[in-house]
């Protein structure tokens, strides 16, 4: 390299440019094999990279991922869509809710609409803090995806009708997912199919879910 | 594309490049380098006007990635801009949010609580680390040194860890908020940052050894792109590559700000060579001194966040209505210590939650500016170096 030239020779002018450039030559090899004992190291080193999608991600607990949703007990108070920076959540209700001391289910008007457009969301977790019922979380869910943008707004009043609290990834439909994800996957259809016994908790949960979209009888 | 498009001061002649008498005669040509190039980090595009391979002229063009960022502030309360600022230097999230929620507060004089101050530091510090080895990593890249990056990328990992844990995002952050943090340590997390600082300690050799001293990046980056104190000064350079002209001056040490008075730590700057342990190739204000004026602060990141830790006091972690302001009329200017200089937010407010008009100075805006001048009558191999030293992100020069 021309620049490589040039230092050399201004460098070494004092002590004689063949010296220099020797010394260069030497340094550069000398320094070289210090790097390569460091990386040598590491050849015998256990593999720290996740093979992701073969291997399930890492999330932390707190992580930020698409909101889980319980739709049973939202009163439709319009807070989170107020506090959210890109108006990204849309409520539509027929008439005032309130919660059930009792139950803990919310009654009143019927929701109509609750959807999130995640072609907007950003996933500050700002919507979170000022649910007066604390029925909006940051959920586990990150991966997602769409083929159009209108897929990507997410009605979570018609998931709740299926039992769902969030949405289903594009993965599921797939033909064959690795491991981990078919793990998540069987629950998820077990959570989906096992729809006239309402024994379990979840089922029970579902059935709430789902009465809190349909009108009052 | 037409020269004549092109506004260039033409102060350079092709006198000044030795030429000789009988050498082929070569026409000047204009060459776009970017927006879409590896090592310019992110979309600018700079215009080379070269003759051969000499450089004679550089000038940078912005703003492909302008989002009008500071219009959304004048929009929005400011604790829902907590998130955009995240988007500005996306590889400095916490300290941009600490800059915001710093002046928001001075407007309203809100009082943040110790807890939430020694969160801040933590967080910001550890967020100079992890902005500084996507620096050192990516810097090595441009100079053809591919595996420094990969082992910066490891412990950059681990710190996005620490930050996933803590408030949930591995990117944008939103976490250091208007009155403090959004939320209290999780826990473990103490000694999980811990241990992280004893590993990451002892690496930091490693990366000397791997790239800083290596020859052959030593010779790419010494004596080129040098900055005097003087230059420095008055193209308003801030952050390493201030320092690396000789100039001790660090927002954290002269006006310290969420009680970095309350910690010991050093401000390194660039040295001559032959001193310790820098290479006698050295020059202050050379790539290699910006470069390593960046190790050097991460070794004075870890001091600090130790120091923090030990004294995390108990206590709230976020003043009470924080996110209910009324930004009283007045106007504030505060600046903090972002990874790559200072970072200043002008907030105007009129009485209402919503601020009147909030400015941002980015300081890879300023510090950009130089290259205009450094990048003169330079190899064309060496504008990238000289760029890659001055460490753009471009997210925050277009804001
Ligand atoms: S703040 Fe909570 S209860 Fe109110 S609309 Fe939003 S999710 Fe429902
Ligand atoms: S996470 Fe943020 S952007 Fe997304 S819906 Fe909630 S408030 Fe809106």
């Amino acid at each position: 390299m021309n620049s490589a030239n040039g230092n050399f020779v201004a460098a070494g002018a004092s002590r004689g440019p063949v010296r220099a450039y020797f010394r260069d030559i030497w340094k550069t090899v000398h320094t070289i094999l210090v790097g390569m004992r460091i990386s040598l190291k590491y050849c015998f080193a256990k593999t720290i990279t996740l093979q992701y999608p073969d291997v399930a991600p890492a999330l932390q607990p707190r992580y930020r991922g698409f909101h889980f949703f319980e739709i049973e007990k939202c009163i439709a108070c319009d807070m989170c869509a107020k506090a959210c920076p890109v108006d990204c959540i849309y409520i539509e209700k027929t008439g005032p809710r309130k919660v059930d001391k009792n139950t803990g289910i919310a009654t009143g008007g019927l929701m109509t609409r609750y959807a999130i457009d995640y072609a907007k969301c950003m996933f500050c977790a700002l919507c979170v803090d000022p649910c007066p019922t604390e029925c909006i979380h940051m959920g586990n869910l990150h991966d997602m995806s769409g083929y159009t943008r209108d897929d990507m707004i997410v009605e979570f009043t018609d998931l709740a009708k299926e039992g769902l609290q969030t949405p289903q990834p594009l993965w599921m439909q797939s033909e064959k997912p690795p491991a981990w994800a078919q793990q998540r996957k069987a629950e998820w259809e077990q959570y989906k199919h096992s729809r006239d016994q309402l024994t379990s908790d979840v089922n029970r949960r579902r059935e709430e879910m789902a009465k809190a979209v349909a009108p009052e009888a | 594309m037409n020269p004549s498009t092109i506004e260039m001061p033409r102060h350079t002649s092709l006198e000044s490049t030795p030429i000789q008498q009988g050498d082929l005669r070569t026409e000047e040509m204009l060459v776009n380098m970017g927006p879409q190039h590896p090592s310019t980090h992110g979309v600018l595009r700079v215009v080379l006007r070269t003759d051969g391979e000499m450089v004679l002229e550089a000038v940078p063009h912005i703003g492909y990635l302008h989002r009008c960022a500071e219009k959304i502030g004048e929009n929005l309360q400011p604790y829902q801009y907590i998130p955009y600022t995240d988007r500005m230097d996306y590889l400095a999230g916490m300290n941009n949010n600490q800059g915001f929620a710093l002046a928001v507060e001075r407007l309203c004089g809100l009082q943040v609580p110790p807890r939430g101050q020694a969160i801040r530091v933590i967080f910001s510090e550890l967020n100079r680390i992890a902005s500084h080895l996507v620096s050192l990593g990516t810097y090595g890249l441009d100079m053809g040194a591919f595996t420094p990056f990969l082992y910066c990328f490891r412990e950059r990992e681990m710190i996005l860890d620490l930050f996933e844990a803590a408030c949930g995002a591995r990117l944008t952050y939103s976490y250091l908020t208007t009155g403090g943090a959004h939320d209290d340590l999780p826990e473990g997390w103490i000694d999980r940052c811990r241990e992280f600082l004893d590993y990451f300690e002892t690496k930091i050799a490693d990366y000397n050894n791997l790239l800083s001293f290596n020859h052959i990046f030593v010779k790419r980056t010494t004596n080129v792109g040098v900055i005097s104190i003087d230059e420095a000064i008055r193209w308003g350079l801030t952050g390493p590559p201030l320092r690396a002209s000789g100039i001790r001056w660090d927002l954290r040490m002269v006006l310290p700000y969420d009680g970095y008075e309350k910690y010991d730590f050093d401000v390194p700057i660039g040295e001559p060579g032959g001193t310790r342990e820098i290479p006698e190739e050295v020059v202050v204000g050379d790539c290699w001194s910006r470069y390593y004026v960046r190790v050097l602060e991460m070794t004075q990141s870890v001091r600090i966040i130790r120091q923090a830790l030990d004294q995390l006091p108990p206590g709230d972690f976020r003043a009470a209505k924080a996110t209910s302001l009324k930004l009283p009329a007045g106007e504030v200017y505060v600046e903090v210590e972002n990874p790559r200089g200072q970072l200043g937010f002008f907030v105007m407010g009129d009485g209402s939650a919503i601020p009147y008009r909030v400015k941002v100075r980015g300081p890879s805006f300023c510090n950009l500016s130089i290259t205009t001048r450094t990048c003169r009558n330079v190899l064309l191999a060496d504008v990238p170096a000289i760029i890659g030293s001055i460490d753009v992100v471009m997210g925050e020069v277009d804001r």
